[in-house]
């Protein structure tokens, strides 16, 4: 996922995001791609410990200088979440949940491209997971998104459009199922 | 004195700097959405600082959504023409039939026994056209989603037990052994009768594609956010390659050509199941329910 | 515990370099400034000794006391090294004032001047003499000589070591016992044992023979520097200051310093103080690196005291290391560089008035740097001092340290730092950069570390102007003082040796030393004596006199500097001068009956003299002089070498010019100016030299401080880089923050040297060292490039681990 995101260099091999050759983008270029096109969840949360929820899920929009913040779509990713009445609290006054809804919310202000999520329901409870997956599917949807989730649950695997397992450092060639709708043949 | 003309012509340069700045940004911009508009390739770059660029990188994920979305568009038009010719097709050999049968019914000299047996056959075919014109009606709406039924908490083993009764004839005759797995009769979100026609079809399918004597198995699996209900039969099974097929619109496996069916069986049932918020998985054949 | 407390050491290698470096840095500093001012005090004390003879207290007896008392060299209370009697027999005053002595070989030895050619005389008729004197009887100074004095004849048998300054008033001749004259004046001089404070011993003698205070006069110059005198409490110094109303805080401070040399012990303490103040703030650093640590130690069941025991023995093992090494080098270097610098606290004025001074400022620089090679003294006790000072002090850092880790909550402290000012303000409402906002935050966290690191930005920058400002007055008052010896900033000083009025340089030598080429600015003054009678109404303070009429010199002169005359009057002696146009000129507001300040061109042989330097005097145009009173010749000359002339050719110039003159001396500044400035190049070598380690231990605190402020981060950092922020933006928000800081550190630099560092050293300067040029500040350039240097140091301290950042892998930095 790090591959993917840019965060690290393959030692062998090319990746192309989107028909293009990310190995080929200087350091800065690839910041930037990063910046506009891929959110991050990370897996312990990794919120800003300075700022509020609300500043921390406007935070990545706010990288390209002169970005219009649309509020309305952050109050309502927050509300889908449930985190609406916490806006103004700092990290280190939520739970866990909380703050691992505050770190998808983030991810998601700027509807990326692609999102590259670690675990992203490891903390949360059954219902909670539910509301996320819902919402993670929702906006993909209505975007053309590409959600990367890396996850040991099975359960939340299968709900997955495709599944792509990983063994020992290689992925091994299972097999996928794709839903009627949407995702590419190729991989 | 000089001081303040100075300071005005300085003003007058950047006033007409910041003019000249923003009418290259609307020329800019405009040129991008030309682009758009005309489907072509943006050629600026998305990956530099500034405002410019970050317009482009939206103005380019703008183009593919929009591509995409008229490709699918396409797809879908390629799909409807060839449903109506799937459909022409489909309608062809009962309505080819029904003027058969019509036909020797009309015949003066029919006994009463060949009588009886074309005017069944007649039947026959009058209820295949009817399921099928009834499934693609039920198909285009609940596509436009003009049906709404309710959702609620039912227990779920009169369900199952409802697709069973519907099936069970047909398993009988061809000596195919339906069993399930012991469950507990727990709440699930589904409507009754649509559930169960969606169950009904599954098994239908199951004992369709099982050869004679074989069997077929309901289980149950109960997880922490969804409840796991598998049909699994020992058929001839489905290929890898297909399993992303087969909840297309009409797509019958080459392997199926032998024995009957329309195709959109299982397209029906995934629709029904989505508007449930259930996800169906072919896995030779599972299927999942929140 | 050792074990763990070495491992710490040599896990944080950047803390411990720094602390060590700054222990080092500072023991150096201490001990280095201790053993100079020791040194400085021992060598001016030997230089004293030299000069002023190598004794404690004259006693004033008369002749009979004198020679029934026993005298016991040892007792319980006192131990004397030496004692030597000096007996008055006659006096002559032609051709010059001189004095017939009787002395023994023990006061001889004491006082300098013993025999160096022939002998002590023994016959009555026998004197020796030194050269100087021989020099003014015009004597060849052969052995043997005959010589006319007075109109007796004196055989010469011996020659005495000359005394220092040749410009003592008195002159001296040695004659045997067996002279008689009508003098009974004997002075008996006494040398204690430096080992005891020296006051002791002169009590318990004077209370053993019964002799009373008064007849006792300490040599100053030398017991200055061993206690000559009780020092009075400081409890009763500073209640006197506080409710007395003549006392105020810079009797306070006065006092101090002339008793227990308050500007050296408080200087060193100020020393430690800032030392104190950087280890301990770099060692919370290292210790707020391992909070968490420490977290979990406790919860393991480690008890708080032996947490505390193993910081605390951490910084102990540093410092065990760190001051030894530091005291090495910088004595080290000193004893290597002693020589450039032993003029640095050479021991001036303290603010006591000298009341037997016999040299002049002039001769006393001849006199200091004649004195050979300066010794180089290690200040053993300063030493060991700091070094029980700095063990403690740094113990209680350690614990302040530990305590203040104790208030957080245990969960708290494993869970790490959480300083920052919470407001319950949405940023993303106004202003949408919030990567510069979370720089921002977490740069300047709480109030206090900001104000910590501000204070050590700003502290070397405030000392080295303090410092600049200090050599900048030096400078000029060096200058100034020199040549303000008469006031007129002359090179030379042609001056009558006699208290006889008519003795003077003849106007035509001066008209020939006007037109002498290689000299100018040449100002003849003319002199003479005048009383002043005023009426007894008029005199409203009338006892002003009293002291100065009691002085010997004035009573054995004039018969007092204020007497009453019969019909009830007073007659107030005064000096007149006479000034030429030139030195009227430079009197610049003058009209007729114009009031200046002081004279220029002051004489020093009449009543100018040691108990009352500033005598009143009338200032008359040359002209007048001539016309009023008659008087033609001149008393004084004050002329300086001509531009682009050699010093030296010009002085031999004048000497030739005066040859003929009788008594008239010639006084050469220049070659003091030139050593002034040796000596003030040394100082502010020395300050500057002070100020540049202060500056750079105050480095070490901002660099980990900053280090601290940003790696502490790391993590966040690299989220945000993951984000998307490139290395070019994130180095451009960090620098920001830097610049911030160095500005705002130049502010208060600024502020604070203005409004309060300015103030105080105006007052140090205006009382202590008594010496303030207002309108000289520190120059521009110095100013500005301390500014431009601080926000450099900041900019640097906020740049080098923005690289190390970016230099790594954002992966490392986020798992």
């Amino acid at each position: 996922m790090n591959l993917i995101g840019g965060l690290d260099i393959p030692t062998e091999g090319n990746i192309f995001i989107k028909g293009k050759d990310i190995s080929s983008l200087t350091r800065k270029e690839l910041t930037i791609f990063r910046r506009r096109n891929i959110g991050f969840v990370f897996q312990n949360y990794s919120l800003m410990p300075v700022l509020n929820v609300y500043d921390n899920t406007a935070l990545p929009i706010t990288f390209d200088r002169g970005n219009h913040i649309s509020r309305g779509y952050i109050e309502e990713l927050l509300r889908e979440l449930g985190i609406w009445d916490k806006r103004k609290k700092y990290p280190n006054e939520l739970s866990g949940g909380q703050q691992q809804r505050t770190a998808i919310a983030r991810a998601l202000a700027n509807r990326p491209a692609i999102l590259l999520a670690d675990e992203p329901t490891g903390n949360l409870d059954s219902k909670t997971t539910v509301e996320v997956i819902g919402l993670l599917k929702a906006s993909c949807r209505k975007y053309s998104q590409t959600i990367l989730m890396v996850t040991h649950n099975e359960a939340i695997a299968q709900i997955c459009d495709r599944i792509i397992h990983i063994e020992d450092g290689m992925i091994s060639p299972g097999i996928r199922k794709l839903s009627h709708k949407g995702g590419d043949d190729r991989c | 004195m000089a001081l303040h003309i100075i300071l005005l012509i300085l003003l007058f340069i950047v006033i007409g700097y910041s003019i000249y700045r923003k009418r290259k940004t609307f020329q800019s911009i405009n040129r991008l959405l030309d682009c758009v508009l005309s489907q072509e390739p943006i050629a600026l770059s998305d990956t530099k600082e500034g405002e410019l660029s970050a317009l482009v990188s939206k103005i380019n994920r703008i183009q593919q959504v929009l591509g995409k979305q008229i490709m699918q568009a396409e797809d879908e038009k390629e799909q409807v023409k060839s449903l109506v010719s799937n459909m022409s097709h489909q309608l062809k050999t009962p309505l080819a039939n029904l003027s058969l049968y019509t036909e020797i019914l009309s015949i003066p000299q029919l006994t009463e026994e060949k009588k009886a047996d074309a005017a069944q056959k007649l039947k026959r075919q009058v209820d295949k056209l009817d399921w099928i014109t009834g499934s693609l009606a039920k198909m285009v709406k609940l596509e436009q989603n003009a049906i709404t039924f309710d959702i609620e908490p039912l227990p779920i083993r009169g369900t199952i037990l409802d697709a069973i009764d519907t099936v069970y004839e047909k398993a009988e005759k061809k000596h195919i052994s339906l069993t399930s797995e012991p469950y507990d009769d727990i709440l699930l979100y589904h409507n009754r009768k649509w559930t169960a026609e969606v169950f009904a079809n599954l098994l239908e399918n199951a004992v369709k594609y099982t050869a004679p004597g074989g069997a077929v198995q309901i289980s149950i699996h109960p997880y922490e956010i969804y409840t796991e209900i598998m049909f699994t039969d020992n058929g001839c099974g489905i290929r890898g390659e297909e399993i992303p097929r087969i909840f297309q619109r009409f797509y019958r496996s080459p392997e199926t050509e032998q024995t009957e069916g329309s195709g959109i069986g299982l397209y029906l049932s995934n629709l029904i199941l989505e508007k449930e918020k259930v996800k169906s998985m072919a896995k030779k054949n599972i299927r999942l329910l929140p | 515990m050792l074990k763990l407390a070495y491992s710490y050491i040599r896990y944080y290698k950047s803390q411990t370099f720094a602390i060590l470096a700054s222990i080092i840095l500072t023991a150096a500093l201490l001990s280095g400034i201790s053993s100079l001012m020791y040194s400085s005090r021992l060598n001016s004390l030997e230089n004293n000794k030299q000069i002023y003879g190598d004794w404690h207290y004259s006693i004033d007896l008369d002749a009979d006391t004198c020679n029934t008392i026993q005298i016991e060299a040892q007792d319980s209370n006192y131990q004397m090294e030496c004692y030597g009697k000096k007996s008055i027999k006659d006096m002559t005053a032609a051709p010059y004032p001189m004095y017939f002595v009787q002395t023994d070989e023990a006061y001889r030895q004491m006082a300098h001047r013993q025999i160096i050619d022939g002998q002590y005389p023994e016959d009555a008729n026998e004197i020796a003499a030194d050269r100087y004197t021989l020099a003014n009887l015009s004597s060849s100074g052969t052995l043997g000589e005959v010589l006319s004095i007075d109109g007796q004849d004196f055989i010469l048998t011996g020659i005495v070591e000359s005394s220092w300054a040749a410009d003592t008033d008195e002159m001296e001749l040695f004659v045997a016992n067996s002279f008689t004259g009508p003098g009974t004046r004997t002075l008996l001089y006494l040398q204690f044992s430096e080992d005891e404070k020296l006051y002791r011993q002169l009590n318990a003698f004077l209370n053993k023979y019964k002799i009373s205070g008064d007849a006792v006069q300490s040599n100053d110059e030398v017991t200055k520097f061993l206690s000559g005198e009780p020092p009075e409490g400081i409890y009763d110094i500073i209640k006197f200051g506080l409710t007395n109303e003549e006392g105020n805080f810079t009797y306070i401070i006065l006092k101090l310093q002339s008793e227990y040399n308050l500007a050296f012990y408080g200087m060193l303490l100020l020393l430690c103080i800032f030392s104190i103040f950087i280890i301990h703030s770099i060692f919370s650093i290292s210790v707020s690196k391992r909070t968490s640590e420490y977290g979990i130690m406790e919860t393991l069941g480690i008890s708080g005291m032996r947490i505390g025991g193993t910081l605390i023995l951490e910084l102990w093992l540093l410092f065990l290391f760190g001051y030894p090494s530091g005291c090495l080098l910088g004595n080290g270097i000193l004893r290597l560089f002693y020589q450039q610098l032993n003029r640095v606290f050479t021991v001036k004025g303290t603010g006591n008035a000298d009341i037997r001074t016999a040299l002049s400022e002039t001769d006393r620089i001849f006199a200091g740097a004649d004195s050979g090679n300066a010794v180089f003294h290690t200040a053993w006790n300063a030493i060991a001092a700091g070094f029980v000072f700095l063990l403690t002090a740094l113990a209680i850092a350690g614990f302040s340290t530990v305590r203040s880790m104790h208030r957080q909550s245990l969960r708290q402290v494993i869970n790490g730092d959480t300083s920052f000012i919470k407001r319950r303000h949405i940023y993303s409402f106004r202003n949408p950069n919030l990567a510069h906002v979370i720089v921002r935050k977490f740069m300047f966290p709480r109030r206090r570390r900001v104000i910590g690191i501000l204070l050590s930005l700003s502290l070397g920058g405030c000392m080295f102007l303090c410092s600049a400002y200090m050599v900048e007055n030096l400078k000029v008052h060096a200058d100034m003082s020199l040549k303000s010896d008469d006031g007129l900033g002359s090179d030379y000083r042609v001056s009558i040796k006699s208290d006889i009025l008519s003795d003077t340089i003849p106007a035509q030598t001066v008209t020939e030393i006007k037109k002498t080429a290689e000299l100018s600015e040449v100002y003849a003054t003319r002199y003479t004596l005048g009383e002043l009678t005023i009426q007894k109404r008029e005199l409203e303070w009338d006892k002003y006199f009293d002291q100065m009429n009691k002085s010997s010199y004035f009573i054995q002169r004039f018969g007092g500097i204020c007497v009453q005359k019969e019909d009830g009057s007073y007659g107030i002696k005064y000096n007149i001068y006479g000034y030429d146009t030139g030195l009227l000129e430079q009197l610049q507001e003058f009209e007729i009956a114009a009031i200046v300040s002081r004279p220029l061109a002051r004489e020093t042989s009449f009543l100018n003299a040691d108990s009352w330097s500033n005598m009143q005097s009338l200032i008359l145009p040359n002209r007048q002089m001539y016309e009023q009173y008659g008087i033609y010749d001149y008393s004084f000359i004050n002329a300086s070498a001509a531009d682009e002339t050699d010093t030296g050719i010009a002085a031999d110039r004048l000497l030739q010019k005066i040859q003929d003159v009788p008594k008239a001396v010639l006084q050469d500044y220049t070659t003091a100016i030139e050593t002034q400035k040796g000596h003030l190049r040394q100082q502010q070598l020395f300050f500057s030299g002070i100020a540049v380690i202060l500056l750079v231990i105050s480095l070490f605190h901002i660099m980990n401080s900053m280090n601290y402020s940003i790696l502490s981060h790391q993590r966040e950092y690299g989220i945000i880089r993951a984000m998307g922020i490139t290395d070019a933006g994130f180095y451009n928000m960090v620098l920001q923050m830097g610049l911030l800081y160095g500005l705002l550190a130049d502010l208060l630099i600024f502020l604070l040297y203005n409004l309060f560092l300015r103030r105080v050293m105006d007052y140090y300067m205006i009382h202590i060292v008594q010496f303030l040029h207002i309108g000289k500040t520190v120059p521009r350039e110095i100013t500005g490039s301390v500014m431009v240097l601080n926000i450099l140091i900041a900019a640097a301290a906020v740049i080098i681990p923005a690289r190390k950042i970016v230099k790594s892998q954002i992966i490392s930095e986020i798992v």
